[in-house]
């Protein structure tokens, strides 16, 4: 039997069109080797794995879906002119008019109540200042500074929709019948009951998505690939490529403006330093021959100084103080 | 007298409810077909949404005795391949053989991804070839019929499902291999 033929019975089989003898002939093919079974095993795995690629109907918002559908239907309709009859009768020609009048109004004002959205509240924070919000379903947030959420309040419709500039921790209250959905600056993010932090500024070339436990979902636009992040996954987006790589057993660190804590599990020291500086909004040097040092411990934050004391004292290097939030480390 | 045909009734009869029974039964599926054929779902939506409004225009000369399911579903998929065609223009080619991109094999997978992965494989098919593949698998549509749709030979539409499935089988199936194996692993075979 050719490959085609072969093919040819395995789709037929696949779509339960096998006549009796189809079905023997390949019933001798798949027996006479094991790698003729794996083949036809395989395809009859792929086929049957393939039914969940189809489009999930129960995703559609019927009502809406309707509204729209019955606008489009009542702009055919008053496309369709119909011509009045001239009778000459002025109050005929008036009672046009004010239908005309109404009807248009009554279609302004559907259009008008469906696009237009509940009042959003809003929350913003200045430089060096944190804020901590609870919003209407329970949902903690912790916004860092020079950032910006909007929110409905009350939630109302069937997601939990708010939008984010700049950075925060969330500590979402699960809810699988109203999705939490957060809008970036580039994507958005969908969230199934979870604490994570997002960090999405202007100024900076990516978006960082961090989760401490449960499990969130980003994609760029509602058609393309979606990335599942769990506990300790980052997530890294560039802003400008729309690349995004997925780190397993990232550390927390993104979270230490929240936690008020660095852990550091065998980093090198460069790599501590180089959060610190983003922590501490500083300028670090360090020897070179102190770079690849290993570094595991939780270390609470408080004050800078007090912080590289500590260093001090831990890896028996000095710190000094080069300038304003400038320092350098020394074996 | 069948659903379909009272339904047409009822449009005939009462066009604003009637259409609104019609909207809720049909609608969800329409898009449904739709978007495994577009990939898209603003697309799909319109599409679904138009051929229902046509329906609507002609409704008076609907015929009682045709199938209101068979009509809505074959307006629906000529015009989600016209909008295909229409995208690719009068010379319509594609490769012969897929290249496979590595880019998951490091991840681990659960259903929930599994169900991602397949959708993103498929998507990623050559038009046609995804086409043919989604309209074998999910319209129960014979080879010939696929064929007629498209204007494409029966072999061909053999010859695009054999593609996809030998496409999906070196992608998808590695992951799957480490699923059954790590069940398995608490779940001896009986």
């Amino acid at each position: 039997m050719s490959n085609k033929q072969l093919y040819h019975l395995i789709i037929k089989s696949l779509k339960g069109r096998l006549t009796a003898s189809e079905s023997q002939q390949l019933d001798n093919w798949t027996s006479a080797s094991e790698e003729h079974a794996r083949i036809a095993e395989d395809m009859k795995e792929v086929w049957e794995l393939s039914k969940n690629a189809s489009f999930n109907p129960n995703s559609l918002d019927m009502d809406q879906e309707f509204a729209t559908f019955q606008q489009k239907l009542s702009q055919r309709e008053t496309n369709k002119v119909v011509p009045l009859k001239s009778r000459r009768n002025f109050f005929l020609k008036i009672a046009a008019i004010i239908a005309l009048v109404l009807t248009t109004s009554l279609i302004y004002l559907q259009f008008n109540h469906q696009t237009s959205t509940p009042p959003l509240s809003s929350l913003e924070t200045n430089v060096d200042q944190q804020e901590q919000l609870i919003l209407s379903d329970g949902t903690q947030i912790w916004l860092n500074e020079n950032s910006k959420v909007s929110y409905p309040d009350p939630f109302d419709g069937k997601k939990r929709n708010i939008q984010l500039n700049g950075e925060a921790f969330f500590d979402v209250e699960s809810n699988p019948k109203k999705p939490f959905e957060i809008q970036l600056s580039k994507g958005y993010i969908t969230v199934l009951g979870t604490a994570f932090n997002v960090r999405d500024i202007e100024a900076e070339d990516y978006i960082e998505i961090t989760v401490q436990e449960g499990k969130v979902r980003f994609q760029f636009s509602k058609d393309s690939k979606r990335y599942t992040l769990t506990a300790n996954d980052r997530l890294h987006i560039n802003r400008n490529t729309f690349e995004a790589s997925l780190q397993k057993d990232a550390n927390l660190n993104a979270l230490s403006w929240h936690n008020k804590q660095l852990v550091f599990n065998n980093e090198s020291l460069s790599q501590a330093i180089k959060e610190l500086e983003r922590y501490f909004k500083a300028d670090i040097t360090i020897d070179e021959s102190l770079a690849n040092r290993k570094i595991s411990s939780t270390l609470p934050i408080n004050d800078l100084e007090v912080f590289l004391r500590s260093f001090e004292t831990l890896w028996k290097v000095s710190v000094k103080k080069i300038g304003p939030n400038q320092y350098k480390i020394e074996d | 007298m069948s659903e379909d045909s009272e339904l047409i009734l009822l449009l005939k009869e009462k066009p604003d409810l009637g259409i609104k029974k019609i909207f809720n039964i049909y609608y969800p599926t329409l898009v449904g077909t739709s978007y495994n054929l577009v990939k898209k779902g603003d697309v799909a939506k319109d599409i679904a949404q138009e051929v229902l409004l046509k329906l609507w225009e002609n409704r008076d000369q609907f015929d009682i005795q045709k199938s209101l399911k068979n009509y809505l579903k074959r307006a629906v998929i000529n015009s989600s391949i016209n909008h295909i065609k229409s995208k690719h223009g009068k010379k319509w080619e594609e490769p012969e053989y897929l290249e496979i991109q590595d880019d998951y094999t490091a991840q681990k997978i659960d259903a929930d991804d599994l169900e991602h992965l397949i959708t993103n494989y498929i998507a990623a098919l050559p038009d046609k070839c995804r086409m043919v593949f989604m309209l074998s698998r999910f319209e129960s549509l014979s080879n010939k019929e696929i064929a007629e749709h498209l204007d494409i030979s029966v072999k061909t539409v053999e010859s695009q499902i054999t593609k996809a499935l030998k496409f999906l089988r070196k992608t998808v199936l590695p992951h799957i291999n480490r699923l059954i194996l790590f069940f398995s692993f608490f779940h001896p075979p009986s």
